[in-house]
């Protein structure tokens, strides 16, 4: 555990230091997430303009709901985004070969590869937005609640882990794969709103057939008393089955891995 | 041999690859129905190698020389046959395993691009748990044996590409492997550098008793390096055995350089034995080993002889000459 850990500590290091060879990329991430939280900002008030509650929904836990999809998928960004997104792009020039040498689980080594430390500040833009919802709802939230919505996301972190690593890890059997970040979006988008915005049938499918619903749409409901408590045991159990399966694709792809020539 | 730290056993390496008619059609149709064959990369490969051994794997592109190094370091899973390396199944990835050899790939690379490669070495010092003063001790000697003292904090991706192969060792040797896979180390370099790889690769052998697979396409590196010589071709095994012992298997005749005082007819040199080259006054002329003294003598009575010379064939032209002789045969 503790090799790990230093493992895990020293590629932190070397992925911030090979972040910060290039100025702009820090500059851009601040720019970047301000203005799209400004969008986002003016969307949600525009769709409110219209009714008071939508699905259920008020204005402000909408807010709180898009203030905790931007910690979330910032929080991806942070630990998971890039590493697994380069997968395909191993797989194609070879490198992975040289990754599977190493006295080093392999999952473990390629998921916090390429760390981004530096998207944390999205991360706070996203907090800043929950703090403000927060106070205009003017709601006592109980320390229950609180703890179920952090471990609710915590659950759906792994579970869009999960997911994406098993989708990256099909380059290992298609060669290339150039569309996996098209992929991510398509996942990420629908978790910006609350999925009962879709309709009865379509959330249903999102919650309990693809888990996508238990990645914010759940944890936040759980915060608001609006799903029953037992459902943060189905974001556990999705969230499981999904690392496992990563894990078990992942060293049946590997037993399959016919590396690039050279 | 003592006894050997590598055992390969009847090594087999199949891949699945599906044939495509050409054109768009043939792609369309390619998505529906495959047809499948086996390349046989690896085709039954034997042999054993000692601690300490430095061995040269030669063959032409496609011969099985990489993969059976991929198999020997556990990133492919072979089709059947027994592999054993340092007591252990290569495949099966052991921490222990892994942590006593090395693969280093001429053409693939490990070191950040945008960062000095410093900063790779420490991250392989963590991956490997190399202790502090053990980690220190290594990479001083690497440096002074390398000369890269003064590129240390320079960025790899201004590096040149000799200076970079050199750094890449260093990150594939950082900790002390027992075993060295070498996979085309000097693929790219200029003279000056491949012969400095060289050197390092020999003192290397030497000072650490490291054992040494190298496969390599420059026939210098295998002559000059290797006592010993697998030669690879189809996935089977050609020869296993010293390198001047494959002019004695392969080559069966010898090569008399006769410069001539006056011209003489070709035709005449027929009679002694194959012609292979003829500019007056130089003349090459192939003879069965069996037969060279003889043909010597009467070269020397019968023809305006102003200089002879007698030579064993050269390494590079018996192998190509094998290898031409088994596409001919497949």
């Amino acid at each position: 555990m503790k090799h790990y850990f230093k493992v895990f500590l020293a590629l932190l290091n070397i992925s911030a230091k090979n972040y910060l060879e290039k100025r702009w990329n820090v500059f851009g991430i601040i720019t970047n997430s301000t203005i799209s939280l400004i969008i986002m900002v003016i969307f949600v008030n525009v769709y409110f303009s219209f009714s008071k509650e939508i699905f259920g929904w008020t204005k402000y836990q909408v807010f709180l709901l898009t203030g905790i999809y931007r910690c979330v998928s910032s929080l991806f960004y942070v630990l998971f985004f890039r590493s697994i997104n380069w997968i395909p792009n191993y797989v194609q020039r070879g490198t992975l070969d040289i990754f599977l040498t190493k006295p080093i689980n392999s999952q473990f080594y390629i998921t916090f590869r390429l760390t981004r430390i530096f998207e944390l500040f999205s991360v706070l833009t996203g907090l800043v937005l929950v703090y403000y919802s927060l106070q205009k709802m003017d709601i006592m939230v109980s320390i229950i609640n609180w703890s179920f919505l952090i471990l609710g996301l915590l659950a759906g972190l792994l579970i869009l882990y999960g997911i994406y690593f098993s989708l990256s890890t099909l380059s290992i059997w298609i060669g290339r794969f150039s569309g996996i970040t098209d992929v991510f979006y398509i996942l990420r988008e629908p978790l910006a709103i609350p999925l009962d915005l879709f309709g009865k049938t379509t959330s249903f499918v999102l919650t309990f057939i693809i888990p996508l619903g238990f990645i914010i749409t759940v944890p936040v409901r759980l915060f608001f008393g609006m799903s029953p408590w037992y459902f943060l045991f189905f974001g556990v159990f999705f969230a499981s089955l999904a690392v496992w399966f990563s894990s078990w694709f992942w060293n049946f792809s590997l037993k399959h891995y016919t590396s690039a020539s050279s | 041999m003592e006894e050997p730290i590598i055992k390969v056993g009847d090594l087999k390496k199949y891949y699945k690859v599906h044939q495509k008619e050409p054109g768009l059609i043939g792609s369309v149709k390619s998505l529906f129905s495959r047809k499948y064959y086996d390349v046989k990369a690896v085709d039954g490969v034997s042999f054993e190698i000692g601690e300490g051994e430095l061995v040269g794997f030669i063959g032409p592109n496609g011969a099985g020389k990489t993969t059976t190094l991929k198999v020997l370091s556990g990133l492919l899973y072979p089709t059947s046959g027994k592999v054993q390396v340092l007591d252990f199944t290569p495949w099966e990835r052991k921490t222990a395993f892994q942590k006593q050899f090395s693969l280093v790939m001429g053409q693939k690379n490990q070191l950040w691009w945008d960062l000095p490669a410093m900063e790779s070495f420490i991250l392989n010092k963590e991956i490997y748990e190399v202790p502090d003063d053990q980690y220190k001790k290594t990479l001083d000697e690497l440096v002074e044996l390398l000369e890269v003292e003064d590129i240390l904090k320079i960025q790899v991706r201004k590096l040149s590409l000799g200076q970079r192969m050199k750094m890449e060792l260093i990150a594939a040797l950082i900790h002390s492997p027992k075993i060295l896979f070498l996979d085309e180390p000097t693929i790219g370099l200029d003279v000056v550098m491949q012969k400095k790889m060289r050197d390092f690769i020999r003192e290397y052998n030497k000072r650490f008793n490291a054992t040494i697979i190298l496969t390599s396409h420059y026939m210098d590196d295998v002559k000059e390096l290797c006592e010993r010589v697998i030669i690879i071709d189809h996935g089977k095994i050609l020869f296993d055995g010293k390198l001047e012992a494959i002019i004695k298997k392969f080559a069966d005749h010898k090569l008399l350089t006769v410069i001539l005082e006056r011209e003489v007819d070709a035709e005449k040199f027929r009679e002694i034995g194959k012609l292979e080259s003829y500019e007056f006054p130089r003349a090459v002329i192939s003879v069965k080993r069996s037969k060279v003294s003889e043909a010597a003598a009467k070269l020397l009575k019968d023809f305006p002889v102003d200089d002879l010379n007698i030579e064993e064939a050269q390494i590079e032209d018996i192998i190509r000459e094998v290898f031409t002789a088994e596409n001919v045969k497949s």
